[in-house]
């Protein structure tokens, strides 16, 4: 195992009230692709952003090469950038572009026309030296933009959604020579992307991030064929995710049915999220299959067709070559290695106790089961999704205990029930819910005294790098 | 056909406005510089208006005058306007607006009412007067120096220098700056390989107007100064006084065409000078090559 080249430890990054990275930790090998993917907003970009010396992180530490560089400007730091938008200087020719940092490193004209011939010839831009930026295709931007940050032979290449304005055949294509560019110069890549396919295609290491924390890390495969919550299976390639019980090792049952599984290591009758890939579900005739479904609709997609279909409890979507036309019924069966089974994620929130046996989260005042706090401490709550429900909204809901009031911001159907996020101000509870509601909707979440498990803040941080 | 004869009505206005406004008064000055009208009536050819404004001392020495005030207010002008103008950039929207207005209210008034109030903070009483005596200078007045002039033109014409670089550095994309800071180049080259040369269309054309109305005004120097002859004083003046005497100014309409020919000239080379950068550069990367 190579040594590591960049560490970042405990960054957190705000933008006034908006948390973008919250106290993370990952750690960049000597020689690696890796790959920073996530959705908008994720905090990727944030991320990179800190590494190249644009942002400074709040608090937290950027080493290189063990040395912390955190207060270098980005001209003094060994890494170079490739932008989103290519950024190339308009006023000069290509060739001039390439040079302008190795003519800043004060290079001699000859070594640096043969450093420039060779980063052109890296990205197969031969004969392009005396072009102006605006007379390039997007396509040739971008490679100059690359050959420009490659020149200066840096130990790091930061690359910030660098393929995102290219068509997808273009795309296909620089994709594949990134990574060869990649392996030819032994640099190490930092590629940032929410094209979980990109991803995939290039990556040594995948690093899955949402809401400015780590979900994953991981090699492309086990990403895909392992991901740990719910967040990466819906993110990474299509899935179907639906709520499962855990009714001892390798036996699980989701959908009334009962199926073996591999997994073991969970508690009896444990609540899990379970995770089938639509290639995963084999189809039968009916009578073969241990799960029966209609076909609701079949799109052609090239390679396969995928479709709906619609069993008692779920809506499938599977993946199949063969075409089969809506309205036939089929049987399903899914084999134990295929069924992905994750621990339901508990919602950690930061309270204050009131008193004892009192805490608060937000503008909310819950009763719980904690003594021994001091006034006002900052602790770590922990709520599982499946412990809060959701009652009645009463016109002074808020002020009632135990009750959080919000706005649902996401919905999802899971079989048997729904996953639903509620938000207010900063706080997001996830709540499992058998009540249909819809986005927007302000609603009320009881949470019961004996579901609320209060943890010291230190001892919270060793519980989650239990979990881990 | 309907459509092009369309196309040429709806220009009419703008032709009679450049024809009424712009043609025919410079026919005039061209012609009132040289022909002179005769006792009995009638015009006669004559060199006499030209070779006296370029022959003349006073004048020159006006003119070399006018052109140094009106250069060092537009250095001045261009010192105070980058920074300003780079700040505006880099500010929110809001605060942007705001200052913007804080430029423009002046704007709105009369540029001699302007100078009346530049006039009454610089007197004895007055702000600058007061700061003025304050650090020592005798007369406790700034009327009748030479910062009064350079001073008075600043504050008339510093937005025409800082507009044209803001619109120029909002042009730009933010994204070269960071990506030269990237590439290695500390504050001080990020300027003058990258904001200098994409700016320079906006230094340009603030130069161009500061500088030519500068030149030519001698509403400031006259209420802030009354000591100095500056070129467009004496061209004034000439009018005047030739006006009350119902003949018009040969000298004067001789000194205004020499005045805007070397202006044009000057501007024709200043621009030449944004354009020979590139010139020189393609030059070199030929040789590079």
């Amino acid at each position: 195992m190579s040594e590591h080249i960049i560490d970042l430890i405990n960054i957190t990054k705000s933008y006034g009230d908006n948390e973008i990275i919250k106290d993370l930790t990952l750690y960049i090998r000597e020689h690696e692709f890796i790959t920073i993917l996530g959705p908008s907003g994720c905090g990727k970009t944030t991320l990179l952003r800190t590494i190249a010396g644009f942002e400074k992180a709040d608090s937290g530490k950027v080493l290189f090469h063990g040395e912390d560089i955190g207060d270098l400007p980005p001209n003094k730091r060994n890494v170079n950038t490739v932008f989103q938008k290519y950024s190339l200087f308009p006023n000069m020719n290509i060739y001039e572009n390439i040079a302008f940092g190795l003519k800043l490193k004060k290079m001699k004209p000859e070594e640096i026309k043969e450093r420039v011939f060779w980063a052109l010839d890296l990205v197969a831009l031969n004969g392009f030296e005396k072009r102006k930026p605006d007379s390039l295709s997007g396509g040739q931007q971008q490679r100059v933009a690359i050959a420009r940050a490659l020149v200066n032979e840096p130990e790091v290449l930061l690359l910030d959604e660098p393929l995102g304005a290219l068509d997808l055949k273009l795309r296909k294509e620089m994709q594949l020579e990134l990574k060869a560019i990649q392996q030819k110069t032994g640099i190490t890549f930092i590629y940032v992307t929410h094209d979980q396919e990109e991803a995939l295609t290039m990556s040594d290491t995948i690093v899955v991030m949402n809401q400015g924390v780590i979900q994953q890390i991981g090699t492309p495969t086990d990403i895909y064929n392992e991901p740990k919550n719910a967040f990466v299976a819906q993110f990474i390639g299509e899935s179907n995710l639906l709520s499962g019980v855990m009714l001892r090792d390798k036996l699980c049952e989701f959908c009334e049915i009962h199926w073996p599984c591999v997994d073991t290591g969970f508690e009896r009758n444990e609540d899990v999220d379970i995770v089938i890939r639509p290639e995963d579900i084999k189809i039968t005739e009916p009578e073969f299959g241990k799960m029966k479904g209609v076909v609701k609709s079949t799109i052609f997609k090239g390679v396969h067709y995928e479709m709906m279909v619609q069993s008692d409890l779920f809506t499938w979507k599977l993946h199949n070559t063969a075409h089969i036309e809506p309205g036939t019924e089929i049987g399903m069966n899914i084999d134990p290695f295929d069924i992905q089974i994750m621990k339901i994620p508990y919602n950690i929130l930061t309270g204050w106790m009131n008193e004892d046996n009192l805490v608060e989260i937000g503008d909310f005042k819950f009763v719980c089961n904690a003594t021994g706090f001091e006034k006002d401490e900052t602790v770590s709550v922990y709520i599982l999704p499946q412990d809060a429900e959701i009652i009645p909204l009463t016109s002074n809901a808020d002020e009632a205990s135990n009750v959080f009031v919000g706005e649902v911001t996401t919905f999802r159907y899971k079989g048997d029930d729904y996953e639903i996020n509620v938000k207010n101000g900063d706080v997001t509870l996830l709540v499992h819910t058998y009540t249909k509601v819809s986005v927007g909707q302000t609603v009320a979440v009881y949470i019961p005294a004996d579901k609320i498990r209060i943890r010291k803040r230190e001892e919270a941080e060793a519980v989650e790098e239990q979990v881990e | 056909m309907k459509n092009k004869l369309n196309k040429a009505l709806r220009a009419v206005p703008l032709y009679v406005w450049v024809i009424l406004f712009t043609v025919i008064p410079l026919f005039m000055i061209v012609f009132y510089a040289f022909f002179k009208v005769q006792d009995g009536g009638g015009y006669e050819f004559t060199m006499e208006f030209i070779q006296k404004s370029v022959t003349n001392g006073d004048y020159i020495h006006s003119f070399l005058i006018s052109v140094k005030y009106a250069a060092v207010s537009t250095v001045v002008c261009l010192i105070v306007g980058y920074p300003v103008a780079y700040f505006l950039n880099q500010i929110s929207e809001r605060i942007r607006d705001f200052i913007m207005v804080l430029f423009l209210l002046p704007m709105w008034m009369n540029f001699i009412i302007r100078t009346y109030a530049m006039r009454s903070l610089m007197e004895k009483n007055g702000l600058l007067g007061f700061l003025w005596d304050f650090l020592g200078i005798k007369g406790g007045t700034l009327i009748g120096t030479e910062a009064a002039i350079i001073i008075g033109m600043v504050y008339n014409f510093l937005p025409f220098m800082i507009l044209p670089i803001y619109t120029s550095l909002t042009k730009m994309d933010r994204g070269l700056i960071e990506a030269a800071q990237d590439l290695g180049a500390n504050k001080i080259k990020v300027f003058t390989k990258v904001l200098l040369p994409l700016t320079m269309p906006g230094i340009v054309s603030g130069i161009t107007m500061v500088f030519m109305p500068s030149v030519t005004t001698f509403v400031i120097p006259q209420m802030l100064n009354n000591k100095v002859m500056t070129i467009g004083s004496i061209i004034e003046y000439k009018f005047k006084q030739e006006a009350s005497s119902t003949a018009v100014s040969g000298v004067g309409a001789a000194l205004s065409m020499v005045l805007m020919i070397i202006v044009i000239i000057s501007m024709t080379f200043v621009n030449r000078f944004s354009d020979a950068e590139e010139i020189r550069e393609e030059k070199e990367k030929r040789r590079v090559n």
